[in-house]
């Protein structure tokens, strides 16, 4: 008899999701589904604003990567607007978005993905939690709050506040950077890269603990997507689009980000609210791509700055040098890299000459119809595309998110985790960690506008081929 | 003088979610600038960093499970309940738990809650929550005079 596992919700996640297992006959997997059960009418909501409150309106999705939203929306203003936005509000905008990189990346590497790491798989579910790394890492866990808070406090002294920052704005941003704020910010940036790059070490030296999970956390070959400089280098906030294939031959090269829809496309599919993007020449769903810190690194052809530079050339051994690294497992190894180049970024731009420039903002009226604002996100691409009416009111707005690009690989990815961990029907807690796990590579953001309740006990349950639940554990 | 902190959490365009960000908006006004108050969507581990170096830390939040408008407050302790860190976004007690655990130092913490109607997006209160905002806020500042960090009080201190 077929059997369907499911469980229900997905722990150390944003939002409401569940994974079913669906096994044959025999108890093999036959398919696993990554459903995500929450719908989102966010893009609704935004109809009829007015165009300049949207950078403050869609940063309100999300209470980890607000800066995301905030820079993609302005992005898209400033296109409606039609500036230009000063080239030092550029230069601020990119700071604070590598002040929350860091923050992010440190949240998922520390907070949420330590507890497997550290303490194993096969760990006692009551240990592997991060209580479990407090105990057994308690320097480690300090590093990992400091890094966070650290980009925290740069977005706070930047923005006025640490959360949803209205500084910046359509047009560039609305006060220039003081003196005394960059005196503030420098030495902590300079003590985060310290701690990046003392972790950095420490996790290279782990990565041989986790070979059967390397081989196995969704490693298969697909496209990857994100931006790059004109000289293909790292970019996060500007740049063009670049997807390559699975041996790294590149598909799609300077892409200008209004053209986007010209290798995006989205499907739905009846199990899941989460939109299904893929690279249009593909087709669905052979366009799957994955986007985020792993596809970022691929995708580029260096860092730009010295130490990222070194580690991409590590990261970049980890598959011989034989093209792009595919396991999700890496993506943790290329969220440190990007932490490190992130802090190095973030040094380069505040020593530059004319950082303190009062000239921050270009101001207009709505002089366009449509706008589309493009940055990398923590977790990937991010995308804002919006329509006004001649009063400037918005009629129209689609937000495609990091988490939604890596949909396919996410459901790719399960179902890999759970063909090696599940032989002829046995279901053991070790499997549904790792199923759990592969998730959390991609450090998935479902529903940031949730209201967290604070516990999110792991259900899991065992039906038949026919719906009825023949069996169900509820842990946490 | 001690130090206190005042967190008020949520989500600001959840409707009822946003109580908490509501009455620290109003707060900053009310209390003395040397009390740090803050915002944000969720609690997350850094602000633990925060309150180990604090005397006094409130939350303010919205909750389910009783009449909307409720008001409930309590000082809360560390926490055993370890799914509690199987979220982005920890709560008070695991905070505490945190703060405790990697700092040595646990200060006094307390919790206001009012219990939400909504949760559908909105960035408006409704009505039984808005009434409970003057009541919350009174009794905030309360706690502040019982603990000597009235704004007349931090005055006379500096």
């Amino acid at each position: 008899m077929s059997r369907t596992i499911e469980i229900d919700p997905v722990t150390r996640i944003e939002g409401h999701a569940r994974i079913t297992i669906k096994l044959d006959d025999g108890g093999n997997v036959d398919d696993a589904l990554f459903h995500v059960t929450q719908f989102r009418g966010f893009e609704k909501f935004c109809e009829g604003r007015p165009f300049p409150e949207m950078p403050s309106l869609t940063a309100r999705t999300c209470g980890i990567c607000p800066v995301s939203h905030l820079m993609a929306s302005s992005k898209a203003c400033d296109k409606i607007m039609a500036v230009d936005i000063p080239p030092v509000a550029k230069k601020l905008r990119r700071i604070m978005n590598f002040a929350q990189l860091t923050q992010s990346h440190a949240l998922s590497f520390f907070h949420l993905s330590s507890p497997d790491m550290l303490l194993g798989w096969d760990c006692d579910p009551a240990k592997r939690n991060v209580f479990g790394v407090i105990v057994e890492f308690p320097d480690l866990a300090k590093m990992g709050i400091r890094l966070r808070q650290i980009g925290q406090s740069i977005i706070a002294i930047l923005g006025n506040k640490r959360v949803h920052p209205a500084w910046m704005v359509p047009g560039g941003v609305n006060a220039p950077l003081t003196e005394e704020k960059r005196s503030q910010i420098l030495p902590m940036a300079e003590e985060a890269l310290e701690l990046a790059l003392k972790t950095f070490e420490w996790y290279k030296g782990q990565t041989s603990n986790f070979a059967e999970e390397i081989e196995h956390f969704a490693n298969f070959p697909s496209m990857y997507m994100g931006l790059v400089t004109e000289d293909g280098e790292l970019e996060h906030y500007d740049g063009f689009l670049r997807v390559i294939d699975h041996a790294g031959k590149i598909l799609h090269d300077k892409v200008p980000t209004d053209n986007y829809k010209d290798i995006v496309g989205e499907a739905v599919e009846d199990f899941s609210y989460m939109k299904f993007p893929y690279y249009k020449p593909m087709g669905y769903p052979q366009g799957m791509y994955r986007v985020g810190p792993l596809a970022r690194l691929n995708v580029c052809d260096k860092c730009g700055t010295p130490k990222a530079d070194a580690a991409l050339a590590e990261f970049r051994a980890l598959q011989n040098n034989s093209g792009p690294v595919t396991s999700s497992f890496h993506y943790h190894y290329a969220r440190l890299i990007e932490i490190i180049f992130a802090l190095e970024k973030m040094l380069e731009l505040l020593r530059h000459d004319d950082i303190l420039s009062d000239h921050v903002r270009a101001r207009a009226r709505g002089n366009r119809s449509r706008g589309i604002g493009i940055a990398e996100a923590p977790r990937g691409t991010l995308i804002h595309d919006y329509e006004v009416d001649e009063h400037c009111q918005m009629t129209k707005a689609n937000l495609i998110i990091a988490t939604g690009h890596n949909n396919l690989a996410m459901n790719a990815g399960v179902k890999q985790v759970a063909q090696h961990w599940i032989k002829d029907g046995k279901i053991e807690e070790h499997m549904l960690n790792r199923v759990e796990a592969v998730i959390r590579c991609y450090d998935p953001c479902l529903s940031c506008a949730t209201h967290a309740m604070g516990k999110m006990p792991l259900h899991i349950q065992l039906t038949d081929a026919s719906g009825k639940v023949i069996d169900e554990m509820t842990r946490g | 003088m001690k130090r206190a902190l005042i967190i008020g959490f949520g989500s600001e365009i959840r409707g009822d979610d946003a109580f908490g960000p509501q009455i620290a908006y109003q707060l900053e006004d009310l209390v003395h600038p040397a009390i740090q108050v803050e915002t944000c969507q969720g609690l997350t581990p850094d602000i633990a960093l925060t309150m180990s170096e604090m005397d006094l830390v409130i939350f303010i939040d919205c909750a389910v499970g009783h009449e909307p408008g409720v008001i409930n407050h309590k000082e809360i302790h560390t926490s055993d309940d370890k799914s509690l860190s199987m979220v982005h976004f920890l709560s008070p007690e695991s905070l505490m738990t945190w703060c405790g655990s990697l700092y040595g130092k646990l200060p006094e913490a307390h919790v206001f809650t009012v219990t939400g109607k909504c949760y559908e997006i909105s960035d408006n209160l409704t009505e039984p929550v808005q009434q409970a905002v003057p009541r919350v806020i009174e009794q905030v500042l309360n706690l502040l005079d019982e603990h000597g960090l009235s704004k007349q009080e931090v005055l006379s201190h500096a």
